[in-house]
């Protein structure tokens, strides 16, 4: 791909969703760009490329943002974090919720890796006795990806990324073409279409919200915009979790959130901020 | 240095998986089948063990069974390596005494995450 051809592609993804596009592996860029090719019936990069600039530009701008911003996650990343989530948030916000569920939105959830991760961790702790009912919403950019997440299947390779042996066979079961995860597992989750930057969950406040990868990949004026969506999206006493790393040094998470002592990549909403005076 | 022992039939795949678990700093011995492998653990019990289930001689599963009654052969941490992927398979190989399932083919990141999955990383 030319340097042309990249910054193209970058600046569109840029505008529809708010993600800088790393175009630093050109080849990467046009791997996804051939499967995008392919899928929407052309010969190769080139023509896909071509048809971008010219007669079929608003046709083809979202399936290839879809193609180049995709998520690819592993099961239980970053596993302390999740494990923090699981024996000290998801207990603490169960007793502040009582009788009702907990909610839990997983934002840029990719190809479902993250929302199936936390329903395995749900229900292993039902499963040891803990009285802990979630509801859990997902959601993603792409259309495409919802409707895979949804069907709940993974490839030989992704399902064994993350999960052990005994996950595996408990919560999913082979089908051709890979694994699918057990209807009961499926059902936990709702899926919706969700641009951070331009869609809101409406009036939903969650107690717990997921959202790894995306701070680093948004352009840096958009930020506040992204943090501020977020916290907005907490109920009061509700948690951020970001991927590792991701909010240290980040200025831009004050005033909205605060850092939690001992626990790595999870925030809590700060009780003073107030989204009109930001 | 940490030790594991490669038992698979195939010479290829366990010159594959010598050279993951050489990079990742193990000493590496190989067996062809399953009563090989555990001659070398009876002389020097490993690590790890990394276990084909289908081989000549002695089958992955019984070579489990039998590792897990030997003196010490509780310790080692044995990862199937198969390409059988039944669900109810892979819980025998659980139940008889694995730590963690490896679906053949797999990467250098699946057997990595396996590796710490099983606390052999």
């Amino acid at each position: 791909m030319t340097p042309g051809e990249l910054e193209l592609v970058a600046r569109l993804c840029l505008m529809r969703t708010g993600r800088r596009l790393d175009t630093s592996v050109p080849e990467r860029t046009a791997a996804r760009l051939g499967i995008v090719a392919r899928r929407e019936g052309y010969g190769n990069v080139d023509d896909l490329l071509l048809a971008l600039r010219t007669s079929e530009a608003e046709r083809l701008a979202w399936p290839v943002v879809e193609g180049l911003t995709a998520f690819e996650r592993g099961f239980m990343e970053d596993p302390k974090v999740l494990q923090q989530v699981a024996r000290r948030i998801l207990p603490h916000l169960a007793g502040v919720k009582g009788d009702e569920p907990v909610r839990i939105w997983c934002a840029a959830a990719g190809s479902g890796q993250d929302p199936y991760s936390l329903a395995i961790l749900t229900q292993e702790a039902a499963a040891m006795g803990g009285d802990l009912q979630v509801e859990i919403y997902a959601s993603d950019l792409s259309v495409k990806g919802i409707e895979r997440a949804r069907k709940g299947v993974f490839s030989h390779f992704e399902i064994q990324k993350g999960l052990s042996a005994r996950q595996m066979i408990d919560h999913f079961q082979p089908v051709e073409g890979g694994w699918q995860a057990a209807s009961s597992l499926r059902d936990m989750i709702r899926w919706r279409r969700v641009n951070l930057f331009s869609d809101t969950l409406g009036s939903m406040r969650f107690d717990l919200v997921v959202c790894r990868g995306v701070l680093p990949q948004t352009a840096t004026h958009l930020r506040p915009t992204a943090v501020v969506n977020l916290a907005m999206s907490l109920a009061e006493e509700g948690f951020l979790v970001l991927g590792r790393g991701e909010g240290e040094g980040e200025a831009d998470l004050a005033p909205a959130l605060l850092a939690l002592p001992g626990l790595d990549a999870i925030y809590a909403r700060n009780p003073a901020f107030r989204t009109l005076e930001v | 240095m940490k030790s594991c022992l490669v038992a698979d039939d195939s010479p290829v795949v366990r010159l594959m998986v010598r050279r993951l678990l050489e990079a990742a700093g193990y000493h590496v011995r190989e067996a062809p089948d399953g009563a090989q492998a555990l001659a070398a653990c009876q002389e020097d019990m490993p690590d790890l063990i990394l276990l084909d289930w289908r081989m000549p001689v002695m089958n992955g599963l019984e070579c489990l069974v039998r590792l897990r009654r030997l003196p010490g052969g509780a310790a080692p941490c044995v990862i199937f390596c198969s390409v059988e992927s039944d669900p109810g398979m892979i819980g025998q190989a659980l139940a008889s005494g694995a730590n963690e399932y490896v679906m053949k083919p797999f990467d250098r990141e699946i057997l990595a995450g396996k590796l710490s999955l099983a606390g052999a990383a």
